[in-house]
C-alpha cells in the first residue's frame, strides 16, 4: 500500500475511463462518454460499500483485499473487450427510444465496465482504510497518479488506438500489487490469466449503421487510417460512389466530384477536394456560394472549421484570399497539400479561440460549417455543446468583419425544423444586441434542401440584393429574405413554415414565435451552448422520432439517471442496508460526505465547460482540468496533514470553499478573457495555474473528514467514501441536465450550495454530543 | 388461455402461413395484404387505385429474408441484410403513388435492394429498370422477382447515381437509396413532365422525402414528408448476405 502503488492504481483509473471513453465513441457515439465516467464513478461507490461490510463482519485487517482486489482488477481490465464486444456487436443507441431490449445491452456493458472500476476502488478504499493516519499522502498519490493517467492517456492517443493500449493498462494493477505480496501461485495465476486476454482480446466491433461502415460497403473504396488522435481517429475513404454536391442546383448539368471523405470516429466530417479536380468549384452551384454573389465580392475569407477543402476552394475561385482555422490537427494536415499552393493561410486552431484573440486584420466574409445534417459536432460532451453557435461567439465573429462584412451560416432543413429556425433566431439577436434590425441586415437564399443565411455589418444594398436575386434565379434556388415579391417558389415543403417562422424571427415580437414553436429554438449562450438540443419539458413521443441520437441525448440523460440511481441502491446503498444500526450514517458523515461530492463534482464540470473557451477542445479541457485540479488536490491533501482535523475547522473549509465558488466565475471569465489573446503557452500555463491553486483547498476537506473519522468512528471510513461516490455517480448526468434546463452559473451556484450543507453539518452544535 | 399465451401461437401460426405461402401458392398471404394495405396504407393517404391494387398483388413476403418472413406483412421496414432494408409498406406505396405511375410507363428504379418497389411498379407500368450497387442484393433481386413472375423487370448491378442511359428518358425515377445530392444525370434521363422520388440528407439519418418534377427548363422539389432511417440489430440481419 505504498504511496506508488495507489498512484499507479490512480493512474490506472483514469487512463481507462479516457480510453474506453474514446473506444466507445468510435464503436458507437460519444454519447457514452457519460455511461463510462459514471460507471466507473459506480465502481468507486461499490468498492467502498463492500469494504464497509467486509470490516463489519471481522474478516480480517483490511491490508489483506488490497492484492487481491488488484489481481481481479488487472483480469478484468484484460477480460474488457472480450466481455463488452458480443454486447456491443447488438447494441445500437439509435434503437434505445424504440427496443427495450437494447437498455439490456448496454446495461450489460456496463455491468462489464464496471468490474474493474469495482476492483480498483476496493483496492484503494482499502488502502485509505486500512492507513487512515497516512490518509493525506496516499489521498496525494491518488490524486496525482489520476492526474497523471489523464493526461498521459490522451499524449498516448496521438500514436496509438485506444483498444489498442486499454488491455496493456491491466498490468499496471499486477504491478501495483506486488507490494503487498499477492502470493506467489494467485500472482502466477493472475500474471498468466491476464497476459491471455491482453493477447487474446478481440477488436470492438462498430456499428454497422456508421456513416463510415456504410462508407466501405461501396465498391472500389480505398480506405486510409484509422489516424489516431485524442480528438477523434480520422480515417480517409475514397469511392467512385462517394459524391459531394451538397443541395446541388437541379439545374446543373456538369460533373459532381468523388473527393475522398473525411470521417472522425466514423462519422463525416468533411471531404478533402483537390484544388486541380475539374470541378472543384462544385459550391458555386450550391446555396453555399450565396456570399459570392454580393457586391462588391469579398476579398478576405475567414472559414471557420470548414470540414475540408471545398469552402475554401470556392473562396479562391471566387478572388478571395482564405484564411482557414480547423481544430483537428490530422485534418488540418490533410488539407495542406491540397491547399498548399493557394492563397490560403491554415491555422491549426479552435475557431472560437481564434476569433477572441484580437490580432487579426478584419474580414470581408467569414463562413461557419454547416449544421443541420450530422445531428451535432464530435466531442466528448453528451448534450452537443457548441461554443462556436452561441450569441457570444456571434459577437465575437462580428468584431472581427470589416465594414461591409458578412457572416455566412449554411445551414439544413431539417424536419421538423429545428436547427434553421435556432440559427435564424441566433443571427437576429446577435445584430439586436448591436443595436441593428435584423429584418434589414440578413438575406437568406434556400435550395431544395438547405438554406445559406447571410448577415451584414450593413443593411444590404439594392444592388447586392439585385446580384443575390439574380444568383437564385440563375440556380433555381428560393430567396427566402427579403421575401420575393413575385411569391414564386421553386423549392416548398408539404409543412411549410420556413417563411412564417422567418418573418416572426426577424420581426419585432419574436418571443411570441419561440414560446408557440413546439421546439425549443432559442439562441443559445455561453452559459446554455446546446445549440443541437430542441426538446421541451414535455416530450411528444413523436418529437422523438425524427431526432438524431445526440438531439435525444436529454431523454437518454434521464433514463441514464434513473438507471444509476437503481445501481447506486443496490450496489452502493444496498449492501450497507443491513449494517444500518451499525454504522447508519448520521448527522455528519451523510452529509459532509454528500456535500463535498456533489460539490465536487459540479465544481469540475463547471469548470471543464468554461476552460473549453480557453483551450478549444473539450477533450483537452477535460483532460487537463481533471489534471490540475487532481494535482492541486494532491497537493492541498498533503498540506491537510500538518492541520489537525476537526470539524470546526472542516466546517470553516467547506464555508470557504462555498464562497470561494461564488466569487470565482467573475475571476476565471475575466483570466480567460485576459489569456485568450496568449500564446499557447502562456494560456496553457496560465489556465493550469489558476486551476492549480483553485484546486488546493479542495483537496482539504476529504482527508480531513476521514481523519475526523478515523478519530471517533472509523466504522465510516468506508461508508463516506461509499457516499462520495454514490454522489458523484448521479452528479455526472444530473449537472448535464441542471446546466441544460439552467445554465452552467446555476451549475455553480448548486456547487456551493452543496459546500455550504457540509459546512452546516459538519459544525458541531451547541447542547448537542453530535454523533459521528 | 392468457392473452400473453396466444400472442405468440398467433405469430407462429401466421409464419407457418407464409412460410407454405412462400413455397405453394401466394393467394393464401392474400388476407395479410389485405389488412395491410386497408390498416397501413389506405387509412394513412395512400389514395390512388392503381397503387392500393399494387401493394395488394405484389407478393412481399417472397422479397424479405426467410427468417423476416413471418413479419413481411408487419407496419414496418425488415432488414435484409448489407446494411440495407426493404422499406415499411406505406412508404413503398407512398413513393409509388408520388411517381404517378402509369400502364404506358417506364420506370427507373435507384437502389433495388429487396426487389419489392420495383414488383409493385411493374404491377402498374410496361417495365421498370432497377439498379443495384451492392452486388450479392442485385443478385437477390432478379432471382425474387423471376420467383415472382416479373417478366418486366430488368435489373442490372451498378451505380444507380449516373441512370440508365440508353433506356432513358423515363416517365419516372424512384430512388430509394438516400443521397446528399440529387444527381443531375438522373434530372437529365427524366421526361419532360416526369416526377422523381428520392430521399435526400444524410444517409443515415433523418431524410426527406422529395418530389423532383420537370416541366421544360423549370425543375421543382417539393419536399414531401421527413423519413427516418431505421438501424436494426446485427442479429435481425440476413445472415445469408
Amino acid at each position: 500500500m505504498t504511496p506508488a502503488s495507489i498512484a499507479l492504481v490512480s493512474f490506472l483509473m483514469l487512463a481507462l475511463q479516457v480510453a474506453w471513453m474514446q473506444a466507445l465513441g468510435h464503436a458507437q457515439g460519444h454519447h457514452l462518454a457519460v455511461v463510462v465516467i459514471s460507471i466507473a464513478l459506480l465502481g468507486f461507490g461499490a468498492g467502498g460499500s463492500v469494504l464497509t461490510l467486509w470490516k463489519s463482519r471481522a474478516r480480517g485487517g483490511l491490508e489483506r483485499l488490497y492484492a487481491p482486489a488488484l489481481l481481479m482488477c488487472a483480469l478484468s481490465t484484460a477480460l474488457l473487450p472480450a466481455l463488452a464486444r458480443p454486447l456491443l456487436a447488438g447494441l445500437e443507441v439509435d434503437l434505445l427510444h424504440a427496443d427495450p431490449g437494447q437498455w439490456w445491452r448496454l446495461a450489460g456493458l456496463g455491468g462489464a465496465m464496471f468490474l474493474p472500476f469495482f476492483f480498483g476502488a476496493a483496492a484503494l478504499s482499502a488502502a485509505f482504510a486500512a492507513r487512515a493516519e497516512r490518509i493525506g499522502t496516499l489521498y496525494a498519490a491518488n490524486l496525482l497518479g489520476s492526474a497523471a493517467g489523464a493526461g498521459a492517456t490522451l499524449l498516448l492517443m496521438r500514436a496509438v488506438l485506444p483498444e489498442q493500449a486499454m488491455t496493456w493498462l491491466a498490468l499496471l494493477a499486477l504491478v501495483a500489487a506486488l507490494p503487498a505480496r499477492p502470493g506467489r501461485i494467485p500472482l502466477a495465476v493472475a500474471t498468466l490469466a491476464t497476459l491471455a486476454a491482453i493477447l487474446l482480446a478481440p477488436d470492438l466491433p462498430r456499428s454497422p449503421y456508421k456513416e463510415l461502415s456504410q462508407a466501405l460497403r461501396l465498391p472500389e473504396v480505398h480506405r486510409e487510417g484509422p489516424l489516431p488522435h485524442p480528438l477523434g481517429r480520422v480515417d480517409i475513404v475514397t469511392s467512385p460512389a462517394l459524391r459531394y454536391a451538397p443541395d446541388l442546383s437541379l439545374r446543373y448539368a456538369g460533373t459532381v466530384p468523388a473527393p475522398p471523405h473525411l470521417f472522425i470516429d466514423g462519422e463525416g466530417a468533411g471531404h478533402l477536394l483537390a484544388a486541380d479536380d475539374p470541378s472543384a468549384g462544385i459550391l458555386r452551384e450550391t446555396p453555399r456560394a450565396l456570399p459570392f454573389a454580393a457586391t462588391p465580392p469579398p476579398r478576405r475569407v475567414l472559414c471557420l472549421s470548414p470540414g475540408g477543402t471545398p469552402t475554401p476552394l470556392l473562396a479562391v475561385h471566387a478572388g478571395a484570399d482564405v484564411t482557414v482555422v480547423e481544430p483537428h490537427p490530422r485534418i488540418a494536415r490533410l488539407m495542406q497539400p491540397h491547399i498548399a499552393r493557394l492563397p490560403v493561410d491554415l491555422v491549426r486552431a479552435d475557431p472560437r479561440l481564434y476569433l477572441a484573440q484580437d490580432i487579426h486584420s478584419p474580414f470581408d466574409l467569414i463562413v461557419f460549417p454547416e449544421r443541420g445534417l450530422f445531428g451535432g459536432p464530435v466531442g466528448l460532451q453528451t448534450l452537443g455543446e457548441d461554443k462556436l453557435f452561441t450569441l457570444e461567439a456571434l459577437l465575437a465573429a462580428g468584431s472581427r468583419l470589416a465594414s461591409g462584412g458578412h457572416l455566412a451560416f449554411p445551414v439544413w432543413l431539417d424536419a421538423p425544423l429545428r436547427h434553421a429556425p435556432r440559427i435564424l433566431d441566433l443571427v437576429a439577436e446577435s445584430l439586436r444586441a448591436t443595436g441593428r434590425d435584423p429584418a434589414r441586415h440578413i438575406v437568406a437564399v434556400r435550395g431544395w434542401g438547405s438554406m445559406s443565411v447571410l448577415a451584414g455589418r450593413e443593411p444590404f444594398s439594392p444592388e447586392t440584393l439585385d446580384a443575390i436575386q439574380a444568383f437564385s434565379r440563375e440556380k433555381g434556388f428560393d430567396l427566402l429574405w427579403p421575401p420575393d415579391r413575385t411569391g414564386e417558389r421553386t423549392h416548398v415543403s408539404a409543412d411549410d413554415t420556413l417563411d412564417d417562422l422567418m418573418a416572426a424571427l426577424l420581426g419585432p415580437d419574436p418571443e411570441s414565435v419561440r414560446t408557440a414553436y413546439p421546439f425549443d429554438i432559442r439562441a443559445p449562450t455561453d452559459d446554455r451552448p446546446f445549440f443541437n438540443q430542441f426538446l421541451r419539458s414535455a416530450v411528444r413521443s413523436g418529437d422523438l422520432d425524427f431526432l438524431s441520437v445526440s438531439e435525444r441525448g436529454l431523454v437518454y440523460l434521464w433514463a441514464l439517471l434513473v438507471l444509476l440511481a437503481v445501481g447506486v441502491l443496490v450496489l452502493v446503498l444496498g449492501p450497507l442496508a443491513p449494517l444500518r444500526t451499525a454504522i447508519a450514517p448520521a448527522g455528519f458523515t451523510l452529509p459532509v460526505f454528500l456535500g463535498l461530492g456533489a460539490g465536487f463534482m459540479f465544481f469540475e464540470i463547471v469548470l471543464i465547460q468554461r476552460f473549453t473557451l480557453l483551450w478549444g477542445s473539450p477533450v483537452v479541457s477535460a483532460a487537463l482540468v481533471m489534471t490540475a485540479l487532481l494535482t492541486g488536490m494532491g497537493l492541498g491533501s498533503a498540506a491537510s496533514r500538518r492541520r489537525p482535523a476537526t470539524p470546526r475547522r472542516l466546517a470553516a473549509l467547506a464555508a470557504g470553499i462555498a464562497v470561494m465558488q461564488m466569487l470565482l466565475p467573475p475571476i476565471v471569465s475575466e483570466t480567460i478573457a485576459r489569456l485568450l489573446p496568449a500564446p499557447a503557452l502562456l494560456r496553457h500555463a496560465g489556465g493550469l495555474t489558476l486551476l492549480v491553486i483553485v484546486a488546493i483547498p479542495l483537496g482539504m476537506p476529504f482527508p480531513m473528514g476521514v481523519r475526523i473519522l478515523s478519530a471517533r468512528n472509523p466504522g465510516h471510513i468506508p461508508w463516506a467514501c461509499g457516499i462520495d461516490g454514490a454522489i458523484a455517480v448521479l452528479t455526472a448526468p444530473a449537472a448535464a441536465l441542471l446546466a441544460y434546463r439552467a445554465g452552467y452559473a446555476s451549475l455553480a451556484g448548486a456547487s456551493a450550495a452543496a459546500y455550504l450543507l457540509a459546512a452546516a453539518a459538519a459544525l458541531p452544535q451547541k447542547g448537542s454530543a453530535r454523533e459521528l | 388461455m392468457r392473452a400473453n399465451a396466444v400472442l405468440p401461437i398467433l405469430t407462429a401460426a401466421t409464419a407457418l402461413v407464409l412460410l407454405a405461402a412462400a413455397f405453394a401458392e401466394r393467394d393464401a398471404t392474400e388476407p395479410l395484404r389485405q389488412a395491410m394495405v386497408s390498416q397501413q396504407i389506405a387509412a394513412r393517404g395512400v389514395r390512388d387505385p392503381a397503387v392500393l391494387t399494387a401493394m395488394r398483388k405484389a407478393p412481399r413476403h417472397l422479397f424479405v429474408p426467410d427468417e423476416q418472413i413471418r413479419h413481411a406483412y408487419e407496419d414496418r421496414p425488415l432488414a435484409i441484410g448489407h446494411g440495407q432494408t426493404i422499406s415499411q409498406p406505406y412508404i413503398v406505396a407512398l413513393m409509388t403513388e408520388l411517381a404517378e405511375p402509369r400502364a404506358t410507363h417506364k420506370v427507373l428504379e435507384i437502389g433495388a435492394g429487396s426487389g419489392f418497389q420495383a414488383a409493385v411498379l411493374a404491377e402498374i407500368v410496361d417495365h421498370v429498370y432497377t439498379i443495384e450497387i451492392v452486388e450479392p442484393l442485385s443478385r437477390w433481386a432478379r432471382t425474387r422477382l423471376d420467383l415472382a413472375g416479373y417478366t418486366n423487370v430488368t435489373v442490372k448491378h451498378a451505380d444507380g447515381y449516373h441512370g440508365w442511359e440508353e433506356h432513358a428518358p423515363f416517365d419516372a425515377i424512384v430512388v430509394t437509396a438516400a443521397a446528399p445530392h440529387i444527381p443531375p444525370p438522373l434530372i437529365a434521363q427524366l421526361k419532360d413532365g416526369g416526377r422523381m422520388v428520392i430521399p435526400v440528407g444524410s444517409r443515415f439519418r433523418t431524410q426527406q422525402l422529395v418530389l423532383v418534377e420537370k416541366d421544360g427548363d423549370r425543375i421543382t422539389s417539393r419536399n414531401v414528408l421527413p423519413v427516418r432511417f431505421v438501424p436494426f440489430t446485427r442479429a435481425e440481419e440476413h445472415p445469408g448476405n
